[in-house]
């Protein structure tokens, strides 16, 4: 219990900290109210708004990651476990992330590491 | 095992350790500044995190037309408390603030948080250059994410244990970066990313015009810079604690030792980022998954195989 | 002085500073460049950065809408500056200090604007801009028939172009298909003509999906350049610009360490240090980048041209051969200044091939950041002025 607490007051002091540098900015900056600026163009006014569908050209690798990071689940509670488990617990494991793997260098076979 | 090992502080133990982290943040900034000044040949150097601090802390909040300012705040103020909440859990020779007994999830948690927070400060401003820097830094982390994650699953293997004491504890005879040289390479390079130093700048590189920085100014162009400094900091600890046998050393008391190992790392990987040139994203996408991940899973099944052995 | 007086002290030991370099402003850019390393200040990559507009060289009447538009953009304190000698930018610059010092005066300044102003005024951006709606306009007339997912972003889009929704003033992104045949969002962004590290006076009306640049059209709108490199050989000249050249692409590879060094070397030419001494310190840079592996794998492979171009002298080379091609070049100046016979022979026969005219087929495709170091790669001032000439 007490080590949430421990993280509840580094979250507070944290957000203090900042909020005291937003005060500070607030009493030296030359002005208060933000400035409203067209975003910088190369001196261009802005044809259209940047935010858009943008097109993630790394797409495919993010599906990959996914296949790993839900690994990662068992991954945690594994390490705890492993020694005391023995041989079968890494075994098991190694086989899965082989397999895994697998499907990277697969992935990777088919180009889905390299774009532009 | 239980949390004896450490000993929580109190309430203003949080307070401490943000204090020693901005300390040892700010030691590393005006290193860098001096250097900086002595490749130009000039004198000095070692006040620019303050001139720069002061320069921003005088500017002018700044928006853009049509921006999403909550999420851009959310952003830039979120990297320095991903910071100060990861030292939270981090054990400093005999004192933590938070003893959580899954300490090293927490971390992976705040830096995954980190990808969040960059891609919302460049998301937030409305500009092109913001946004294809925030695009630019989730490719990175899709690279480096993985390999940091088993990098610290290693140490917790040793360990059997997700609590940082106890991590720091097991390197009791041998230090963890002895016979886990990779995942500890993996893990300083995954600093240097998180913490969007060299060569992992590309977010921030020239040729967008700041990328992530290019429209913010005062405050939140400080934060923003400060926070990067902070989690190279933190990341420097955290390489103490899970390979460099934390605060183990002798004479000296271990948060001495802990805090001089901490610098060392921290100035290290400073002076690494300073030499090597900027990489982009699509270059570092398949060394990272074909070669440094398969690198490091085979460093977590030694690493499995031992603490089988050890223990049978 | 209370607090803010102290904070104003310590700012203005690290001014930033955007630099706008107009048509011949290289050599002003150059000085300012050097003054702002002797003092520890810092170029500014974007105008929210900047704590000073420096104008490097003249800006014409004109064409100075631009150069408006970034002032209005920078958050304040600030001031601004024009040079157009190499000897006034150290007495310019500190007339600046004094003017970011004034907190009265600059908090005056900030409370008479709140919003950058539009400049409602028909330049050649507003054509664009009508241009541009109408090739959109097109675009999704022709989605409307092809596809009917009532996608709630699309049937938004469509509606724009009937009542326009332009918050701020601004038209949301329009529609463009990949080369793959998807319907992605397109932006347009005009690269340049004030970009730190981009050749003055070129803009590159970029078309991008994401960060790749899929089409782009290139414009000197101001003009050409006069100066450059002179053609005779003057050994001096070359080598600081063909250092200059090499820096700026170092800076945006990110190899921040050899830009510096190069720099220096660039200055002390400028400062008039003897050639043969320039020349061993260049040579001596150029190893240690021959060395560099990761520099040399950034810069491999990209903006290769192919044979066969019309682009004679830089035909089969890539981004990474013409970098050790400017060092190559700024040694024969070195060389040439010096009587040696090597005259300083510029990238290819002027006007026989202008690299200028391949750029938009050099970089269709290629990610922002290729884009740039491709771009930097060439040297267009020689290209510039040979603009209408055809090669």
């Amino acid at each position: 219990m007490s080590a949430y607490l421990g993280l509840a007051m580094s979250l507070l002091v944290a957000v203090a900290g900042v909020a005291g540098l937003y005060a500070l900015h607030r009493l030296n900056a030359v002005a208060n109210n933000p400035l409203i600026s067209k975003p910088f163009a190369s001196g261009w006014i802005p044809e259209q708004h940047a935010l858009s569908r943008y097109h993630a050209r790394y797409y495919p690798v993010t599906l990959i990651f996914l296949a790993f990071d839900v690994e990662m689940l068992f991954m945690y509670p594994w390490a705890v476990v492993v020694a005391r488990l023995g041989a079968s617990a890494v075994i098991e494991m190694f086989v899965f992330l082989g397999v895994l793997m697998a499907g990277v260098l697969w992935a990777w076979r088919e180009g889905a590491f390299k774009w532009a | 095992m239980n949390g004896s090992l450490v000993q929580q502080l109190p309430a203003w133990g949080a307070v401490a350790a943000l204090a020693v982290l901005v300390l040892v943040a700010l030691s590393g900034a005006a290193a860098d500044g001096l250097v900086t000044a002595r490749a130009e040949r000039r004198r000095g150097g070692g006040f620019a995190p303050v001139a720069e601090t002061a320069r921003l802390l005088r500017q002018r909040p700044r928006g853009t037309v049509a921006a999403d300012t909550l999420l851009r705040r959310v952003g830039v103020v979120g990297l320095p408390v991903a910071a100060a909440l990861k030292v939270a859990v981090l054990p400093v020779g005999a004192w933590v603030v938070s003893d959580l007994a899954v300490g090293l999830v927490w971390f992976n948690t705040m830096d995954v948080m980190v990808w969040a927070l960059v891609w919302l400060s460049g998301w937030g401003p409305n500009s092109v250059h913001s946004l294809v820097g925030g695009y630019r830094f989730l490719a990175l982390a899709l690279a480096y994410e993985l390999p940091l994650m088993f990098a610290l699953t290693a140490p917790a293997v040793a360990a059997g244990s997700l609590r940082m004491a106890d991590i720091v504890a097991a390197q009791d005879g041998l230090w963890f970066v002895v016979w886990m040289p990779v995942a500890f390479l993996v893990f300083c390079a995954a600093v240097l990313a998180f913490s969007l130093q060299r060569p992992f700048t590309a977010p921030l590189s020239p040729d967008i015009a700041g990328g992530v920085l290019a429209e913010l100014s005062g405050v939140e162009r400080l934060l923003l810079l400060a926070g990067r400094y902070l989690l190279l900091a933190a990341g420097s600890g955290f390489g103490v604690a899970l390979f460099l046998g934390g605060g183990a050393g002798p004479v000296l008391p271990g948060w001495a030792w802990f805090l001089a190992k901490t610098l060392v790392l921290f100035w290290l990987l400073l002076t690494i980022r300073r030499r090597v040139p900027a990489l982009r994203p699509e270059q570092l996408m398949a060394p990272a998954w074909v070669v440094g991940l398969p690198l490091i899973l085979l460093q977590v099944l030694v690493v499995a195989v031992a603490a089988v052995a050890g223990k049978g | 002085m209370g607090l803010n007086g102290v904070l104003a002290r310590a700012a203005v030991t690290r001014c930033h500073v955007f630099l706008a370099e107009a048509l011949d402003g290289a050599a002003p850019r150059m000085a300012v460049e050097r003054e702002l390393a002797r003092r520890g200040w810092v170029e500014a990559l974007s105008p929210a950065d900047a704590d000073i507009l420096c104008v490097c060289g003249e800006v014409p009447g004109g064409q100075a809408d631009a150069i408006h538009r970034l002032w209005d953009q920078l958050p304040g304190p600030r001031a601004r500056v024009s040079v157009e000698q190499t000897d006034d930018a150290g007495a310019r610059l500190d007339g600046c200090v004094a003017e970011l010092l004034d907190t009265a005066g600059q908090r005056a300044q900030e409370a008479e604007r709140w919003v950058q102003p539009d400049d409602d005024d028909s330049d050649a951006g507003g054509m664009d801009h009508s241009g541009m709606d109408h090739s959109q306009m097109d675009h999704s007339q022709m989605d409307d028939g092809q596809m009917d997912d009532g996608q709630m972003d699309h049937g938004q889009m469509d509606h724009g172009q009937m009542d326009m929704p332009m918050p701020g003033g601004i038209p949301l992104a329009g529609e463009g298909t990949d080369r793959d045949g998807l319907n992605l969002d397109v932006l347009k962004v005009p690269l340049g003509p004030y970009l730190p590290l981009w050749p003055a006076g070129l803009v590159l009306h970029c078309e991008l999906q994401g960060d790749v640049v899929f089409g782009s059209a290139i414009d000197f709108p101001f003009g050409a350049p006069e100066t450059g490199p002179a053609p005779g050989p003057d050994g001096r000249a070359s080598v600081i610009h063909h250092l200059d050249l090499a820096l700026r692409l170092l800076r945006l590879a990110g190899a921040a360490a050899s830009a510096t060094r190069t720099r220096m070397i660039r200055d002390s030419a400028l400062d008039g240090a003897a050639l043969d001494q320039c020349r061993t310190e260049l040579q001596s840079e150029l190893a240690r980048i021959r060395k560099n592996g990761l520099l040399r794998r950034t810069l491999r492979g990209i903006g290769h041209i192919p044979d066969g171009s019309g682009l004679p002298g830089i035909e089969g080379t890539d981004v990474w051969d013409r970098l050790v091609g400017m060092f190559e070049t700024a040694a024969a100046g070195t060389a040439a200044a010096t009587g040696t016979t090597a005259a300083a022979h510029t990238t290819g026969p002027r006007g026989a091939g202008d690299p200028a005219r391949k750029l938009p087929d050099l970089v269709r495709g290629q990610e922002l950041s290729v884009v740039r170091l491709i771009v930097a790669s060439f040297d267009l001032a020689p290209a510039a002025r040979t603009v209408g000439v055809t090669g």
